[in-house]
């Protein structure tokens, strides 16, 4: 019986597991494809992540992903865990409430309608204070700031309530003043959540299309754009080549965040 | 002890504390002098844990004034204050080694290195720690841990010295060991430590005066002798060691003696200064070792309890009998070991006495 059952359970895990992955492996598959046509398999080949390498367009798109996830990434943790220090340090104060919803708001917020408000508010300001001058890398920074900061958030926040508040104060009692103990003791109890915010905030902005494409502006186009407007034209190998990187490299940033997140506090 | 004396090293004035509505220390004064030891003894939810906490500065009064060596810190922030806390969860850094945890406040002090090196390894070697520098706090044992806890309160010698139930998280032996040490060590560094604890054992072992709280309130301030053998009500009675409480009313004071008859018959107490009003409900306290076994002496007709054991507690160095008197009442009785005196069966008939000026009369 016991057999009949794990059978059982062991083809309902590869199916669901092949259901979601399939096409990622299929695709990581096809990379390595020598044909020009991507649904004919010929042999097999690395030309094509030559080719990628090759594409300045594309290599321009990737730095540029790179340089916009890095530095979101930083934003949304130093705003993510000073918003969180309030909701799990300060105890009640008014507007509370209200605070912690707009914290996480962004979470549940469908990204088409962020990514509109944004639009909106950039134009509006451009308008009325000259800033920020058009659209560009800096507006979609900006924009993956705001939803990357309310995941920091919560994840620095989860870990700053199981932390023994009697570290800090026992900083306080030995002379430290606030900010020292924050950098001296609570910083040092919670750098595995803080980076791995960071990271998460990373592949967050490394993969989003629909904010970019909002808050973007001529000359400024993230990699996932790139790779939407080509696919549009027709799928080239070399789309499977870098995606097959995109998914490898995320895979690593995400393990990485989980493991650090699931190491315990010493 | 006036308020602008000196010697006085806290002074507690009219605190009063509550959080979301419940009163947690309410109108507590208090004077201690300096190198006092001073324990705050109570159960949990008295009240000790938060007076503590305003002392260090961690919480806030809601009114009142505390004053450290005749200043106020009512409003000085916790990292100001001459004043360190030693947490019952100990709280050291996880992340620093033994060296740097107990360094953590001199290095604060802008100290030099070398300063800094040397006063580190002098509180190393008062609590025999030495050899743990460069472990972890993940690497102590518990008690490790305590002495660490401790070296890093001490190394700013502050002027008081607060101590949240130190000793809690040890086991029984070593608790017993650390207690005389930390009583050695206080005589050394001559600093105040005011402790706070529920164990009445702990605080009667170490200090020199114990400020009894209930619900927010100081119900006595006195010295542990004065505490067990006069205490002021009957739940300090209670808290405090074991206590025998017959009921009863007033009949008259004569001759230094307060009468008061009981359903044990009439008891002859002490008056002590006292003299409560005819008539008045009071209870005598008697402590199970003050009960005498055997012949009552000549003419005694008062203090008597006769009645039938039920109940046994051997303690190795005494003995604890639960007697059922024909009126009804529990009586404790003590006997300690050593005396030639062969140990009492169970139900056997025991007829005990005690002495007038071994009960307490509480008005309540």
């Amino acid at each position: 019986m016991r057999h009949r059952r794990s059978a059982w359970l062991l083809s309902v895990v590869v199916f669901g597991y092949a259901f979601l992955h399939a096409p990622i492996l299929l695709l990581i598959a096809y990379s390595f494809n020598e044909s020009r046509l991507v649904t004919v398999w010929t042999g097999f080949s690395t030309h094509w992540y030559q080719a990628l390498f090759a594409n300045p367009q594309l290599l321009a798109a990737a730095r540029l992903s790179l340089a916009i996830a890095a530095a979101s990434a930083g934003g949304a943790v130093v705003l993510g865990t000073l918003g969180a220090v309030v909701l799990a340090r300060l105890g009640s104060f008014r507007g509370r409430g209200l605070f912690a919803f707009a914290n996480a708001a962004p979470l549940v917020m469908p990204e088409i309608i962020t990514g509109l408000a944004l639009l909106l508010l950039f134009v509006a300001l451009d308008r009325t204070l000259g800033w920020p001058d058009g659209r560009g890398a800096l507006t979609i920074a900006l924009a993956h700031m705001t939803v990357a900061t309310a995941y920091a958030s919560v994840i620095v926040r989860s870990r700053l309530t199981a932390l023994d508040p009697s570290l800090e104060e026992a900083a306080l009692d030995l002379g430290a003043t606030p900010l020292v103990a924050f950098f001296l003791v609570t910083v040092p109890a919670i750098w595995p959540a803080l980076a791995a915010a960071w990271l998460l905030a990373f592949t967050l902005s490394l993969d989003d299309l629909v904010l970019a494409s909002f808050t973007s502006g001529p000359g400024a186009s993230t990699l996932p754009m790139v790779i939407y407007s080509s696919v549009r034209l027709g799928v080239s190998p070399q789309i499977n080549a870098l995606a097959t990187i995109l998914v490898v490299a995320v895979a690593l940033v995400v393990g990485l965040a989980a493991w650090l997140l699931r190491r315990r506090m010493h | 002890m006036t308020a602008l004396e000196p010697a006085s090293a806290v002074d507690i004035r009219a605190v009063s504390k509550s959080f979301a509505g419940v009163v947690a220390v309410d109108g507590v004064s208090l004077s201690l002098g300096r190198g006092e030891f001073f324990s705050l003894l109570g159960p949990s939810g008295s009240g000790k844990t938060t007076l503590l906490r305003i002392l260090a500065g961690l919480d806030r009064p809601d009114a009142g004034r505390v004053l450290i060596d005749g200043i106020d810190m009512t409003d000085m922030a916790p990292y100001r204050r001459p004043v360190n806390l030693m947490f019952q969860s100990y709280a050291l850094f996880p992340h620093l080694s033994v060296f740097d945890n107990v360094a953590f406040g001199l290095r604060r002090e802008g100290l030099g290195r070398d300063t800094v090196r040397r006063r580190v390894a002098d509180m190393l070697d008062l609590l025999e720690i030495g050899p743990l520098a460069a472990r972890r706090p993940h690497q102590l044992s518990g008690g490790e841990r305590q002495r660490v806890a401790l070296a890093r309160a001490l190394a700013k010698q502050p002027s008081v010295l607060l101590l949240d139930e130190p000793l809690a998280a040890l086991d029984r032996q070593l608790r017993a060991r650390t207690q005389l040490e930390l009583a050695r060590l206080q005589r050394r560094v001559g600093i105040t430590f005011i402790l706070v604890t529920h164990d009445q054992e702990e605080a009667m072992t170490l200090s020199s005066r114990i400020a009894v709280m209930r619900a927010g309130r100081v119900v006595q301030v006195d010295t542990p002798r004065m505490l067990y053998e006069r205490p002021a009500s009957r739940y300090v009675a209670e808290f405090v060691g074991t206590a025998n409480l017959f009921e009863g009313k007033v009949l008259g004071v004569a001759g230094g003696l307060i009468r008061v008859a009981t359903s044990e018959g009439d008891m002859l107490v002490a008056a002590d200064g006292t003299s409560p009003a005819t008539g008045a409900r009071v209870a005598v306290v008697v402590r199970p070792e003050k009960f005498r076994l055997g012949p009552v002496s000549a003419g005694a007709r008062h203090n008597r309890v006769s009645g039938r054991v039920r109940e046994v507690a051997y303690f190795g160095d005494h003995t604890v009998y639960r007697l059922q008197t024909a009126a009804g009442s529990a009586v404790r009785l003590a006997r300690a070991h050593g005396d030639a005196a062969p140990p009492l069966a169970m139900d056997a008939a025991v007829e005990a006495w005690w002495p007038p000026e071994s009960g307490v009369v509480l008005v309540e």
